[in-house]
């Protein structure tokens, strides 16, 4: 009885630790990304201004340029992580990443396409064709595999193809209309340089309702990653829950590439980070664990980049690449 | 009777071959027809600016075509019989994005001396590419056909993004290598296309020299071993001729994607599994499709250019999918 209890309570004991330091770190990640850029802002200043805001000079930096880009890397870092873990859960394959299988880079020429036909376009519809290209490319994916007979590595191969593909076609569209494309070029390699108030106000709260929906149905999709007999003895409708985790992922995946642009690798990251941290089975920690480490390698990635390059826009996704490759490799050879 | 069926499919292929390389000269920003193009070629005549647009900037395009379009498809028939592999391509092992980096690195470290230390860039990146893929994709000594194809396109993904990398701090001076890393045939002139003529030419001769060897390679191991066939030396010869292949073209050109994965196979359709056949019908397949790439590119805009490398992709991909839904495992 009492070991039982003293196990558990070191149980608890263990995730809370895990929690709080990595709250602080990405609490210090924030205020890092602050304080960066042309000008620097030491970090008193930075807490004496948010004491007494005044219409300082510094002030409007901050507000206005830093602070809703930092609130972007965090958001859409955690939500590309999330992404990764529900479609982890959801193939059942240690490498399924959304931006390799064609869902981001699908995004990403729906957000072209309207961008070059209508330059002024509101945000709103903006996000819808990102939607909207990004469910047809994951789709399209799906169903090649799903024609072809499901094979984990045949998953990804087939993703990158599409991806391949998607990303020929938006390189010849911005060739095609170069007048219109110096919005899009800088954002192609994925980078937080565009953030706004105004973005972060439309995207956000879709962002967190699909936030809450992963935290519903984890458990259900967790069950149906053991096994759709299991999951079907359990009472669950198999067919529903994956049209759900579909939308959930499409809709993280889009609107986070709407934001920031395209990624490659970075949800595979994230998860497999969160998977050496958290050392244990349990989805619910996991995505919990997730969302921390994406909102802190997004910001992390953002911040070295800027502290590196102080004068230039460095994208973020060419940094990841070269850190995600690596990793994509490691799991290549773990499956099996 | 078959063997003449299949040298008059590869008399039509020639034919074919040729006419795409004629139209080539025919088609761009200013057209000239068939007529013009043999006046201007022969009688030396000039018709509208026609003596400067195919002297100076066809011919070495058209002839840069030829060369690096066989070369690739020459490349990825040896790497696809060596790995037993239908997918396997100097692209989706990574050698192309790692010679294509080692181009740029050379240049914007030691500047260009001349057409041959490019060459040498290109192919010390592409035996460190290719290395570095087969050992990341080797697991107790055993090659899975789908994971060394993930491994090397991870690969040339890492290679390619860190030229990105190389090229978003020095844009003004290699701001040309955009073009380069998609493959196009943009900036090809006729010195550098006369300087890889020679070594080309050496290297295409001698892995035809080495079609027996290419075929008994297709053999299980046991067998071969049994006749007393050196497998690893042959293999690591054949490879090494591909990577050669691969970094001549590469150094010229940059990655020219899915043309070399896509050609082999489609020879491989009409001629069956003899690389006596396949191989020869395999670099004029590769000759046609790069060359019709770049038409493609060069006309469907004008006057924008859309590089060949990217047509490729977009005609190879699909190409890609059929080859792996076929595939069994």
């Amino acid at each position: 009885m009492s070991w039982h209890f003293i196990s558990k309570f070191y149980l608890i004991m263990k995730y809370v630790l895990l929690y709080i330091s990595l709250f602080i770190a990405t609490i210090w990640l924030f205020i890092w990304s602050l304080t960066l850029g042309p000008i620097h802002i030491p970090i008193n200043k930075i807490i004496d201004l948010i004491r007494h805001p005044e219409a300082t000079l510094e002030w409007r930096i901050i507000y206005e340029t830093r602070l809703p880009r930092a609130l972007i890397g965090v958001l859409t870092g955690s939500c590309l992580a999330i992404a990764g873990v529900i479609l982890q859960y959801v193939t059942r394959n240690l490498m399924a990443c959304p931006s390799l299988l064609g869902i981001n880079q699908g995004a990403q020429l729906g957000i072209l396409l309207i961008l070059i036909t209508a330059p002024f376009t509101q945000l709103p519809i903006v996000i819808l064709y990102a939607l909207v290209g990004g469910a047809v490319a994951g789709l399209v994916t799906y169903l090649l595999v799903y024609s072809m007979g499901v094979s984990a590595l045949k998953l990804v191969l087939v993703g990158q193809a599409i991806n391949a593909l998607l990303y020929a076609i938006s390189l010849s569209l911005i060739i095609l209309f170069p007048q219109k494309s110096g919005v899009i070029l800088v954002n192609i390699n994925g980078s937080l340089a565009g953030s706004s108030w105004q973005s972060f106000h439309t995207v956000a709260p879709i962002l967190f309702i699909a936030i809450i929906a992963c935290y519903v149905y984890i458990k259900k999709i967790h069950i149906l990653s053991l096994g759709e007999e299991i999951a079907t003895s359990l009472g669950i409708n198999i067919k529903w829950l994956l049209a759900i985790a579909f939308i959930i992922v499409t809709s993280l995946c889009s609107l986070s590439v709407s934001l920031v642009g395209q990624i490659l690798f970075f949800p595979l990251i994230a998860v497999n980070f969160s998977k050496i941290i958290l050392k244990s089975n349990s989805p619910f920690h996991l995505l919990i664990v997730a969302m921390f480490i994406g909102a802190i390698l997004m910001t992390l990635s953002d911040c070295l980049m800027r502290y590196i390059y102080i004068d230039q826009e460095v994208p973020i996704g060419i940094f990841m690449s070269l850190i995600g490759a690596p990793v994509l490799v490691l799991c290549a050879r773990i499956k099996q | 009777m078959i063997t003449n069926h299949k040298i008059n499919k590869l008399i039509i292929l020639f034919i074919t071959a040729i006419t795409i390389c004629y139209t080539s000269l025919m088609l761009g920003f200013t057209y000239y027809s068939i007529t013009d193009v043999i006046d201007t070629l022969i009688y030396k005549q000039d018709i509208n600016g026609s003596y400067f647009a195919i002297f100076d900037i066809r011919i070495p395009r058209m002839l840069m075509g030829v060369l690096c379009g066989s070369m690739f498809a020459l490349s990825s028939s040896l790497l696809q019989s060596v790995f037993r592999n239908p997918m396997a391509s100097s692209e989706t092992l990574g050698i192309n994005s790692a010679s294509a980096l080692f181009v740029l690195i050379g240049i914007s470290l030691f500047g260009k001396s001349s057409e041959y230390s490019l060459l040498c860039y290109s192919l010390i990146g592409a035996a460190l590419g290719f290395t570095i893929t087969l050992f990341s994709s080797l697991d107790q000594g055993k090659i899975l056909r789908v994971r060394l194809i993930i491994v090397g396109i991870a690969i040339g993904a890492f290679f390619k993004s860190a030229s990105q990398f190389i090229m978003t701090f020095q844009d003004e001076k290699l701001s040309s290598f955009v073009s380069f890393l998609n493959g196009t045939l943009y900036s090809s002139t006729i010195e550098s296309a006369s300087a890889i003529i020679i070594p080309s030419i050496i290297v295409v001769s001698i892995t035809f020299c080495c079609i027996k060897q290419i075929d008994l390679l297709q053999l299980s191991d046991d067998v071969a071993i049994s006749i007393g066939f050196n497998v690893t030396r042959w293999k690591i010869i054949i490879i090494f001729l591909a990577l050669l292949l691969t970094a001549i073209a590469v150094s010229c050109v940059g990655s020219l994607g899915f043309i070399g994965l896509i050609s082999p196979n489609i020879a491989r359709l009409i001629f069956g599994y003899s690389n006596k056949y396949t191989l020869l019908a395999s670099s004029l397949i590769g000759i046609i499709l790069t060359i019709s790439a770049d038409i493609i590119g060069r006309i469907i805009f004008i006057p924008y250019e859309i590089a060949p490398g990217i047509i490729s992709i977009i005609i190879g991909v699909p190409y890609f999918l059929y080859i792996m839904r076929k595939l069994r495992y």
